[in-house]
């Protein structure tokens, strides 16, 4: 089944086109990784699909991006309800400078839940599927910037998970963390497929081969190729997409 | 000569000696102030002069310095008190004319209520056109007394006839309400209800007025007869003697204890004698006061705008021609402020809320005239420009990162504001307030003509419903340095108390900044973003 459908998506930032066209649908409860060289587009892509570029001024969208049938840029979807349904991790960890509860509990907050028994209900229980709650229980109040690279990052990846969103923007989670901390996070991303849809951006080719059940390759804007991970991996049919596996350029 | 260039070291030296030139200019102006001010509470010795044409003085010696173009003869500069007598504290007297100098252990200073120190020796009491001898012990309880009739007069003055005024006043304008309102039968009920209330109000005055002068009389029972330098006899009231003391005489511990006590009275108490005397509370109470209802006002207004001209507009010309405007006004004399908080809050908002408000007791303004509200608000907009910029830079400081995660999760503009990036710009908003309350606090062109007076009969904040009154005028510590120091009677003998008041006001400023700055050390604590 089709969760998010973006139909002939383009984006300018000002005068200089960053996404050409793009055409993609992506599958529910399946792990999306977006792949190709740095300054491709593919973080502006991810960017997108909850409406974050709008952040970023000057830019502009053509196309359509369709979520349920409905395109979030019609004028009257409102971003911040999509940023709800479709949450997003960055490449750096970000945790807000509050304490572990309240990181995970801001989205909960700002979405209007006041039982104080119920967020910490759900604190708990996404701490625990992010496998973070054994490491933190006793430190739920002290300050989230005392954490490691990669436990601040699972930290992320719970406050995201607390709204209960349906898709799971990941716009190179890994890039900054070392290989035991990778590991755990494809681990989990393992987990949360079960769950929710994943779209994944990264730089790592082994990473997308290896977490990811379809994978796309971007490049200068347009997607070149677009399917099944081992497919693409093992027999891409674009010259583009098999010299930059191979490591001809990129 | 090329290579001592290439080390550097000549750019640390100009920059390490640049430091230390505005370092030293610093200490030198506290250290000058802290000398000159913190010596005036000590009680100095008395000295005895006798001249060549045997006339003698007494008195304490402020300075001895040499006389320009005589070389090797001096001159000394005697506090020699007594104004009511002598016309002035002080007299030159040239060093080649004394022939003998002492100190002699009885000789006295006097602090009096009126006219200034009083040197001399205490001959004895006064009782029916005789002297009884009497020694300075003796002195205490009659000096205690006098003060306890002292207080009880201050309290009938200030405290109780203030009372009945401020009820007679407020009958009255009931009365003048109805007396123009309606002339039915009910409202000349009331009147004459109003009229025996008054009535008896104005029986409580006049009992009030008899125990006035009842108190004063007996205060004036007891005299002492003080022996003067050139052997004159004078009679002092004991009433008029605050004071009474032997420099001569005292170790160091009753000095120090003096000191500390007479430092005390500096800070707590009210003055006295055209300000040249006595304390400076109220002066530091207006300054803090004002300051900090400035601060109320300027930190919401600073930082609203700077939050539209950070997060809410982008950057276009209007944008960049305000954010110029808004610095540029840092740089507008401050007395330009004041002249237009005069016109506009003065006159115009002040002058309104009187038409609307408080029009049975014009033509007398209440907030149409200057007070401590209107002296505010044109400090809070003479310093916006600082907690603009200041915050603004506290919000740029805010990381992109944090927004990010903030809008990720569905929050709202305002959402992310109120809950990250405020916050987040806290230490940054501090500081401009920092700022903002020392720029208030050392400015006083702008307050003369909003506000500040010499002598401010009561405080903005008293006990009387509503509390505080903001529409009072008060006394600030900058203005009462300019009129002790410049405008008033006795310059010379109110000279050190200039210093002292100047340390005042500076010790109110970083006491005021300390209190910020721990705020903000906490905070900055608190949201470190990156343990890193």
């Amino acid at each position: 089944m089709n969760n998010i459908i973006i139909k002939n998506l383009s984006l300018m930032y000002g005068k200089k086109q960053v996404l050409k066209n793009i055409n993609q649908k992506i599958e529910e409860k399946k792990i999306t990784a977006i792949i190709g060289p740095s300054g491709c587009g593919k973080s502006s892509l991810l960017r997108c699909i909850n409406r974050m570029n709008e952040l970023i001024p000057e830019s502009k969208v053509d196309g359509e991006i369709l979520f349920h049938n409905k395109n979030i840029y019609a004028p009257d979807t409102d971003a911040t309800e999509v940023r709800q349904k479709i949450g997003m991790v960055f490449q750096k960890a970000n945790p807000f400078p509050k304490s572990i509860f309240d990181n995970v509990a801001y989205g909960l907050r700002i979405n209007g839940t006041r039982d104080k028994k119920k967020i910490s209900d759900i604190v708990e229980s996404t701490l625990d599927d992010c496998g973070l709650l054994k490491e933190v229980k006793d430190r739920l109040n002290s300050s989230a910037i005392q954490l490691s690279g990669g436990q601040q990052q699972r930290l992320c990846i719970a406050r995201a998970l607390a709204i209960e969103p349906e898709i799971i923007l990941m716009d190179e989670p890994c890039s900054a963390l070392d290989p035991s901390s990778t590991f755990k996070i494809e681990e989990l991303m393992m987990k949360l497929k079960e769950r929710y849809t994943v779209i994944i951006v990264t730089h790592n080719m082994q990473q997308a081969a290896r977490a990811s059940d379809i994978t796309g390759f971007l490049y200068m804007g347009e997607l070149i190729e677009y399917g099944d991970t081992k497919t693409l991996f093992t027999n891409p049919k674009e010259k583009l997409t098999e010299d930059y596996i191979s490591g001809n350029f990129g | 000569m090329k290579n001592i260039f290439k080390t550097g070291s000549p750019y640390i030296w100009l920059s390490g000696g640049t430091l230390t030139i505005s370092l030293l200019m610093i200490f030198g102006l506290l250290t000058l102030i802290m000398i000159k001010g913190l010596g005036i509470f000590w009680p100095h010795n008395i000295t005895r002069l006798v001249m060549d044409d045997s006339s003698v003085l007494i008195g304490e010696i402020a300075k001895v310095e040499p006389i320009p173009n005589h070389k090797d003869s001096y001159r000394t500069k005697m506090k020699v008190g007594n104004r009511d007598i002598y016309g002035m504290d002080f007299r030159w007297v040239d060093n080649s004319r004394i022939i003998s100098q002492n100190t002699p252990m009885t000789a006295l200073t006097i602090e009096r209520r009126e006219w200034g120190n009083m040197y001399g020796f205490l001959k004895g009491m006064k009782r029916d056109n005789r002297i009884e001898p009497m020694s300075l012990a003796d002195m205490k309880p009659l000096l205690k007394e006098c003060k306890t009739i002292y207080k009880r007069i201050r309290h009938i003055e200030k405290k109780e006839i203030g009372k009945i005024n401020y009820k007679v006043e407020k009958l009255r304008l009931a009365l003048k309400n109805l007396e123009r309102e309606s002339e039915s039968d009910n409202s000349i009920e009331e009147i004459t209800s109003i009229k025996t209330k008054m009535e008896a109000l104005e029986k409580l005055y006049t009992k009030d007025v008899d125990t006035l002068t009842n108190l004063y009389a007996s205060a004036n029972d007891n005299e002492i007869v003080i022996e003067l330098a050139d052997g004159r006899e004078k009679v002092l009231p004991v009433f008029q003697i605050i004071r009474i003391y032997d420099p001569n005489h005292m170790s160091i511990y009753s000095k120090t204890r003096f000191y500390v006590l007479k430092f005390w009275e500096f800070v707590s108490a009210e003055p006295r004698e055209a300000n040249t005397e006595g304390g400076i509370f109220p002066a530091i109470f207006g300054t803090v006061s004002m300051v900090l209802i400035m601060s109320l006002v300027v930190t919401p207004l600073g930082v609203i705008t700077a939050v539209f001209l950070k997060e809410y507009t982008s950057d276009n010309i209007f944008s960049r021609i305000v954010r110029i405007s808004v610095n540029n006004l840092a740089g507008v004399p401050s007395i330009v402020f004041g002249v237009f908080g005069l016109g506009f809050f003065i006159y115009f908002i002040g002058g309104g809320i009187d038409k609307m408000f408080y029009s049975d007791t014009l033509p007398t303004p209440t907030f149409g005239t200057g007070g401590i509200l209107w002296a505010s608000l044109t400090l809070a907009l003479l310093t916006v420009p600082v907690v603009v910029v200041a915050t603004e830079e506290g919000l740029s400081s805010v990381p992109k990162s944090l927004k990010e995660a903030s809008y990720g999760l569905g929050a709202t503009k305002f959402e992310t504001l109120w809950r990250v990036t405020l916050p987040q710009a806290t230490p940054g908003i501090l500081t401009g307030m920092i700022l903002a309350m020392a720029r208030a606090a050392g400015e006083v062109a702008p307050l003369m003509i909003t506000g500040v007076v010499k002598l401010a009969p009561s405080l903005p904040i008293d006990s009387y419903s509503p509390f505080i009154h903001l529409e009072r005028k008060f006394m600030h510590l900058g203005f009462h340095i300019y009129d002790v120091g410049f405008q008033s009677p006795n310059v010379e003998a109110a000279l050190p108390m200039v210093y002292t008041t100047t340390l005042i006001l500076i010790f109110t400023v970083l006491a005021l900044n300390l209190v910020a700055i721990i705020a903000r050390n906490k905070l900055r604590k608190k949201y470190v973003t990156s343990a890193l």
